[in-house]
This record gives structure tokens, sequence and C-alpha cells, in this order.
């Protein structure tokens, strides 16, 4: 109460003073802005953004980049341990690892980010409808949400893999499909209590359509929270993708992910070691700042977490 | 002699953005079964004071300095915690605008107050209860016994309010701070509550520090009155004395903007300009310089101090306080 | 002021039903939020809606400008049955009434600039397109008190007083004729709030405005109103002109509201009179029978707790809905 206070009397900064030159318009700092400041200056966060994005752009690009083909066969070179011409060493096969490491990268990406989008896409819509709508539809599309809250899902996810075959779209969408539920609850929470806020009320009075109070007013006050639980999504199916790799259901030979690679590293741990620490060390690196990044959103986007 | 002397007390926040001066060099007494209101916006620092000597702001952000704050003779600022925590609840109490922030949502009425009970005497169980369902009884809940069984949801927002007070009177203490006792309760209500306060304050002959934005409270309650603006006590006086010749441009400006029931009907009211000053760049000379009518050039560079107008009356401008010693 | 209609309130009720069960199925009760309200604002007048809080008033000023569509009864604006319009016939008629919200922090999107938020009614309503756009909203900024440098700022930019400003600039922006202003001051400071109530003067009479004026504070009713209407329960318990109101209370209820209020005036204060009433406000989810007020009535007769009073004018232009009147006319 006291500290509030305070912040409040830090608010009133400006002055009613009127001065009538408005030729300058004074540009003012939104609220996106204002987290993409505060996510600067989170040294961690903005670390993390970076390594994040550098490892995106490997994945990207890693046709172009890597030395050899990611399957290329060299029983001339097996098991070698790291050196100039093979950084990462080289596997049982002779394959460089780099380029299976990297390889793997960018499936672990891919995995990640199309299971998230749809999980994203069917969470949010799914949200929103329970959400905006009320009522039976409400309850029933929750009730729906509960009960496969209920089921455990990585023997679902299992099961599917073993009846559809070790597809890997079948992967992304497996993946994604039982990420939904906690999305859709998020949105179904944020648009519930943004339907009573006075501002909707506000677009009502002046002649809004339903629409535009959806799309104009709506939408862009849930993004913060989806935006953060996004990207604390993509690290948690990274995970479960290497999860499933590491059980053997995960993407199939010769492909690899950073999963696969370390399943297999461990199998030959005691005899070449580089095989297991290169690809975990690079899924370790690529989870943590994933999380620390969507640490830092959740700092940089939810003011109330923000303190002064 | 007085109950609490605070002498030059201040405290300030250090945040990214500078230091926010929210209570500024402020001295005040309160002697023994007096009443004394403390009225200023959100910002003027009223709740932060007292709140400072009880050493209840969170050190860091907050820094308190200045002093010393005596109460009973003994320095409230250079007290250990235990000591401290053993004057809070007993020898002060304190309520708030919202009786949710001194209730625990999962605890009854009745194991509230003996709670308190149980801390600060060594009262029986049995005394305890029949103490607290007495102290119900006086705060107006006549079925006390069939509510010490009832959660604090269960009760109306004015029934909160009067376990809240009767929690701080249970110890009977010397001082009770009310920090806008009735502001989130209706007119109605606010009458009940203000009316309950002055009895009770003579009946338990306790002084009383009634933190307001709402100058007719203050009016109908206090005898004497501190005026707060921007961390600074710009104008004390009796509050009749405060009432019918206010001093301080402020004083005047604030009475002036309230609409009144009793007034006619004027056109506008009286408005202050501008808003309240960022504490963190507060102006220099004299805070209200910025929204002042009668500014001169050292009202912009140095700040007056406070200065006696009258018997049991100062402020602190340079404009004003002149007049009585001049003419 | 000739007493041309431009608001009737007819029988108006808002109903909340409450309920529970898992698939909302059962009905608990029903919260009689506005009960059976009528009420008649002439154009050019300020009338002003007092009560505490849970007395429906808030209810009461969306009901009438369709925010929540009241459960039976009718609003007319002029001729037009606002409670039979929907869709787009209701958002083309929006333009004409609009609403200042209480909370400034709550009452706008902060994912939009000012400007945006104030062009929004322009645009929606067609009041001027392309560049016009961006100067009509400048000059509304100017005439509330803001710079209208500050157009591409974002409302958490703002301190209380000044968003509130933004807020009336935007309920002006699609030049209505009536606004009801739901408890405009109440979150602001003091000296704000003179502030604000005197743009909110002035704005009536350049505009021409027609305002329904909510608030608990009776100081700021009497200082903005022409007539008032107290609300007790759902209903109006005492309609009159301010000034009569004030000086003649006739209700109980009314009698009792304004002596609880506090004056700024030791003098003043000491000399008073005051009826303090006893208990709560009754839950709205049961309202007591007969005389709603009668539970807590320091003057109630055998009968109030079983038959209604009727609301009927006891003095020229001075209603009230109370038995006792019935028996010693005013």
């Amino acid at each position: 109460m006291t500290l509030s206070d305070v912040s409040q009397a830090r608010a009133h900064t400006e002055e009613t003073g009127l001065d009538l030159d408005h030729t300058h318009l004074e540009s003012g700092t939104s609220l996106w802005r204002d987290a993409w400041y505060r996510l600067r200056r989170n040294r961690l966060a903005a670390w993390s953004f970076s390594l994040v994005s550098v490892l995106a752009l490997v994945a990207l690009l890693a046709p172009w980049i890597v030395p050899y083909p990611f399957d290329a066969i060299d029983f001339t070179r097996i098991g070698q341990a790291p050196s100039l011409a093979h950084w990462f060493g080289t596997d049982d096969l002779g394959r460089d690892l780099l380029t299976r490491t990297v390889h793997g990268l960018r499936i672990s990406f891919a995995v990640g980010m199309i299971a998230t989008c749809v999980s994203l896409c069917i969470g949010v819509l799914w949200g929103s409808i329970a959400g905006f709508v009320g009522g039976t539809l409400d309850a029933l599309m929750m009730r729906v949400v509960d009960v496969m809250y209920s089921l455990p899902y990585m023997f679902f996810v299992i099961i599917l893999m073993t009846i559809f075959g070790r597809n890997i779209l079948i992967l992304f969408l497996a993946l994604g499909a039982v990420q939904w539920l906690t999305m859709a609850r998020i949105v179904r929470g944020q648009v519930l209590s943004l339907r009573h806020k006075e501002f909707v009320e506000g677009a009502q009075s002046v002649g809004c359509t339903r629409r535009r109070i959806i799309v104009r007013h709506l939408i862009p006050n849930t993004l913060g929270p989806v935006i953060i639980y996004t990207t604390l999504t993509i690290p948690r199916i990274i995970l479960e993708e290497a999860f499933l790799s590491f059980l053997g259901l995960g993407v199939q030979a010769p492909m690899a992910s950073l999963g696969s690679l370390t399943s297999d590293g461990a199998q030959a741990m005691e005899i070449y070691p580089w095989l297991l620490i290169a690809p975990s060390l690079v899924l370790a690196l690529l989870l943590l700042s994933l999380n620390f990044l969507g640490d830092g959103l959740r700092d940089a986007l939810d003011p109330r977490m923000h303190k002064g | 002699m007085s109950l609490l002397t605070v002498h030059n007390l201040s405290t300030h926040f250090d945040q990214r953005d500078g230091r926010v001066h929210a209570v500024d060099g402020v001295s005040f007494a309160i002697d023994p079964g007096e009443t004394l209101g403390l009225v200023g916006e959100s910002g003027s620092g009223k709740s932060v004071l007292n709140l400072s000597y009880l050493r209840l702001i969170p050190e860091p952000p907050g820094v308190i300095s200045g002093g010393p704050v005596l109460f009973h003779g003994r320095d409230l600022l250079h007290l250990s915690e235990e000591a401290l925590r053993e004057i809070r609840g007993k020898a002060i109490a304190m309520i708030f605008q919202d009786p949710m922030t001194s209730l625990n949502p999962f605890l009854t009425v009745g194991r509230q107050l003996t709670e308190v009970l149980e801390a600060h005497t060594t009262l029986s169980r049995r005394r305890a209860l029949c103490e607290a369902i007495d102290m119900l009884d006086r705060v107006g809940i006549a079925d006390g016994a069939r509510r010490m069984d009832d959660y604090p949801h269960q009760l109306s927002g004015g029934m909160r309010q009067r376990v809240v007070i009767a929690m701080a009177l249970l110890c009977r203490p010397q001082l009770l701070i009310a920090d806008e006792p009735t502001t989130a309760l209706d007119v109605t209500i606010q009458a009940q509550i203000l009316e309950l306060l002055t009895s009770l304050q003579q009946e338990f002959r306790m002084a009383m520090i009634l933190i307001s934005h709402n100058l007719g409270i203050i009016a109908g309650v206090c005898d004497r009155t501190l005026v707060m603006y921007a961390g600074r006590i710009v104008e004390s006086a009796s509050t009749a004395q405060l009432f019918a010749q206010p001093t301080h441009p402020y004083t005047r400006a604030l009475l002036a903007a309230v609409p009144r029931i009793d007034d006619a009907r004027q056109a506008r009211l009286a408005s202050i300009r501008d808003q309240p000053p960022d504490l963190a760049r507060l102006p220099s000379g004299c805070r209200f310089h910025p929204r002042c009518d009668l500014i001169e050039d050292r009202c912009r560079e140095s700040e007056p101090p406070l200065i006696d107008v009258a018997p049991r009356q100062c402020a602190a401008c340079w404009i004003t306080t002149q007049q009585p010693t001049e003419g | 002021m000739a007493d041309e209609a431009l608001i009737t309130m007819e029988d108006v009720h808002v109903h909340f039903p409450v309920h529970c069960g898992v698939l909302r199925r059962k009905t608990l009760g029903v919260v009689r939020a506005v009960d059976g309200l009528s009420l008649v604002i002439h154009r050019g007048e300020t009338l002003g809606l007092v009560g505490e809080s849970g007395c429906g008033k808030s209810t009461a000023g969306r009901a009438l400008l369709q925010l929540i569509r009241p459960t039976s009864g009718r609003v007319f604006f002029r001729d037009t049955p606002l409670t039979e319009l929907r869709g787009e016939g209701l958002r083309r008629m929006r333009r004409h009434f609009q609403m200042i919200f209480q909370d400034p922090y709550a009452s706008l999107n902060p994912r939009m600039t000012v400007g945006a938020i104030i062009a929004e009614p322009i645009r929606l309503h067609h009041v001027a397109r392309g560049s016009a756009v961006q100067s009509a909203v400048q000059s509304l900024m100017q005439r509330v008190g803001l710079n209208p440098r500050f157009i591409r700022r974002y409302p958490h930019e703002f301190s209380g007083g000044q968003r509130q400003r933004i807020g009336i600039a935007r309920a002006l922006a699609a030049r209505p004729e009536f606004l009801v202003a739901d408890e405009p001051t109440s979150a602001l400071d003091v000296s704000i709030q003179a502030q604000i109530l005197n743009l909110l003067v002035d704005l009536r009479h350049e505009l021409h405005l027609t305002y329904l004026f909510i608030s608990h504070d009776l100081a700021a009713v009497r200082h903005m109103s022409d007539r008032i209407a107290v609300m007790y329960l759902g209903n109006v318990v005492e309609l009159a002109p301010a000034a009569e109101i004030y000086a003649h209370p006739q209700h109980p209820y009314t009698q009792a509201l304004l002596s609880a209020i506090p004056i700024p005036d030791p003098r003043a204060e000491q000399q008073r009179h005051r009826t303090v009433l006893h208990g709560d406000l009754p839950s709205p989810l049961r309202p007591p029978s007969g005389c709603p007020f009668h539970t807590r009535c320091p003057v109630a007769l055998a009968h109030c707790a079983t038959i209604a009073p009727l609301f009927k004018e006891y003095a020229p232009k001075h209603s009230a809905a109370c038995h006792r009147l019935e028996r010693s006319p005013a």
C-alpha cells in the first residue's frame, strides 16, 4: 500500500500545462516497446535471446554450412576423437558429429516450433471461443480439456506413434496436440478477465462491432501471456521429443535429433565419450537459454511481476 | 508531556530512475488522548510517515533517516526488533483502509482475536475468549459470541472494519493510528464507524492519528490537524483554526476545491491546477510553487520553514506567513 | 427549461441469475440489481443518481445505455425504443449517448495510443474522414485539457486525472447529446476531482449536453445536478430538484444519507444533528418484503414490513416512496 502510494505519485509526472505548438508530436512508448526495453536490460535474457537466435540461424542454414553430408558414412574414420577436420569427432559409422549435431538441432527446433504452432492454433482458438461465448458451451469445452488432462499423455503419444508408425509429421502433431490444453486454459482465463474490463465496455459503448472488439481490444491484450507460454512450450516439446527418441520412438535413422544423438551417445559413452558430450551439451544449452528467455519475457511482459 | 514525538524524520526510496523522497524532514508530537488529523493527497507521504517510525517500511528499498522518534522516552528508530514488536500492536495499534489487510481469510474471527491476546498478554484461553466477545460487543457487534465462529468473508465491509477495530483495541493501546479507516465504506457505514472510533477513543482514553484525504471527516473528528504536501508538513493547527483561517495556499485551495452539501451551488469549484509533483524530481524552493497563485521569486529559490502564525498554528509559506508579523 | 424528455426509462428491471453446478444448470436465486426503475431525463439537464454501493445505480446507467440488456422494461432515446433495437441499428444509435467510466486505469485499452482511442468513435460513426480525423482528435484533446502533442502516447504514460480526460475526450468524440458519467471522480485525488468536475460543467454548457451523473458522493452530485434521484436496493426512493432535496429531504433514507456526510467545517459539524443508520444494506439476493428500507428505517411503521409504498409526488416536482408521507403530507 505504501509503495503503490509512492509509485502512484511517480505516475504524476506529466503536466496538463498546454503549449499550443503541436507540430512536434511526442511519440509514446507502447507496452511492447517497454517490454522489449526491459528484456534487453535483463542480461541473462538478452544473452539467451542472442544464443537462441544464433542456434536458430545455424539450424536454418544447416544444409549449407555443415562440412559433410549428414548421412555420409566413412569407414576409414570410425570413432575419431575431436580434431581439426572433425570438430566434434566422428561416430561409430564414421559420420561427422558436428554435421549430425547441427542437423539434429534443426530437427529438434522444427519439432519444437511446429508442435508449438499446432498447440498455439488449437489452444488459442479453443480458449478464446470458450471464454468469449461462455455459458454451457464454455463449460462443455473446458470439461473436454479436463478429461484430456487426466489422460497419461506420454502414453497417448507412444500409442499414436506405434499405430501410425514413426512418421515425423505424426510426431509433430502428436506432441502439439497434447500441449494445447494449458494454452486453451490460459487464453480462456485471459479472455474471461478481459471481457469484464471497463475498456471492453468502453469499446462497446462507443459502438464497436463484436469483431472489432475481439480483434482490436481483446486479442492484443491476451498476447503477452500467450507469448510467454509459447516460449516456455518450445523447450518442453524439444525435451519431450528427446525423451521419445531416447526410448527409440523419435525420429528415424539416419535422420537424427538432439535427443536421438544423445541416446546413441549414451550407448557408446564408454568408448566414445564425445558422442554423448557434444549433442547433450548443445541440447542443454538450447533448453536453458529458451527457458531463461521465457522467464525474461514473463518479467518484461507482465507489469505486475515487474517492480521498479 | 507528549506521548509520541517525531523529530525530523525522512524516508526515501531508491529506485531505478532516482531517489523518491516520500517523507522529508517531518516533525510533530501528539499528546495522550489527543486526536491528530493528517490530511494529504496520494503521494503526500501521510501513510509512509506512520509506517516509517513503526519501521514497517521494507528496507531496502526504503531508507529511514533523521529522528529521534520518542515514545514514552524511548527512541523507536533504535529499538531492537523484538522490543518494537512489543510496542506495535500493544501500545500502538494500526487500522487500515482495507480491513482484509489485517484479517486472515482462513481463520475465524474468534481465533484471530484470541491470537492477539495470546501474543501480548498472559490471559488464559477462557479469559481471552470472554475478553474477545466483550470487545466485539463494545465495537457494536451485539451477537459477538455467534460471530466468533464466522470467517471474515462472511461479514460485510462495515462489520469487518469493526472486527479490525476490536482487534486493535484488545490490548488497550495508548495510540491508535487509523489510516483511511472509512475510505472503502459507504457514507452511512462511514458515519457508524467514525462515531464508534470517537466514542471508543474517549472510553479508552487513547490518542489517535487519523489519516484521511477527506476534509469533512477530519473536521468532524480531530482536535488538531497536519496538512501534508509532497512529503512535508505545510500547515499545522487546531482543527477549528485550520478550517476558519487556513494559512498555507495549499490548505486554502484544498478547502475550496471540495464541493460541500451545505453551500449554495457555485458554477465552478476553485481547482488546483496541474498534478502533485513527481517525488523523484521535486521542484526547487517551495514544493507547491508550480501550482500556487501567490508566487514570488524566493518561492522558487528556497524552501520555506514552518513558521508560527498564531498560537498553535504554523505554516510553511514565504508569502502568507508574513502577514501577521507585518500587520 | 422546456421539459422535453430525452431519455425515458419505463419499469426497467435488471436481474442477474446466480448459478451453481458443473454445467450451470441450477439457479440459486436472482439478484434484482435494478427492480422496476422508471425515470425521465430532460434535455439539457443533469440528473444526479446517488446511492450506496450495491444499490444498482451503475447497473441502471449501463441498462440505460444498453451495455447490459434489461431483463424487462423499456428505454427510449427521444422516441426511439433502444430496448427494441439490436445489432447494427443499436450500434448506429450509440453515437448519441456515451459513457464516462469510473476507473481511469481500467477503462482505456492499454495497447492503444491516446490518438487511436479517441479516433475510434470518430471513425466508427464517420464524424470525420482521412486527415481530418487527426485534427479532430487533437482539438478534442485540447478541449479536455490534454496536450495535443501527446497524441501518440499510451494510457500508462498519464496520471489518473489525465486518463480521465482521455476518457472524456473519447466519450465526446462522436458528438453525443447525452452522457452517463459513472463515478467519474471517485478514483481521483481531491485536487484533481475539482478539475474534472469543472471540466464536465464547462463542457455541458458549451456543447449543450445532458448528463446522468452517478455517484455515491452527495456533495459532488449536488454540485453537478439539477435534479437528484436517490436509489436504494434497485429503485428510486426520492426524486426532487437538487436544492429542494437537500433543504427538505422527505424519505428517511435520504435524510440519513445527508446527515451522514461529513462537512469540512468543524463548527457546522458540531451543530449537526446526525441520524446514524443501524445495520448494513440487505442483500439484493433476498430483498426485504414491503418497503425495502424498513429493516434500517428509524421511523418504520408496522405495515412498512408488508406493503411496499408507492412512489408519488408529494410536493411540486418532489416525489418519494414512503408510508409516512401518506399520513402527513409535507
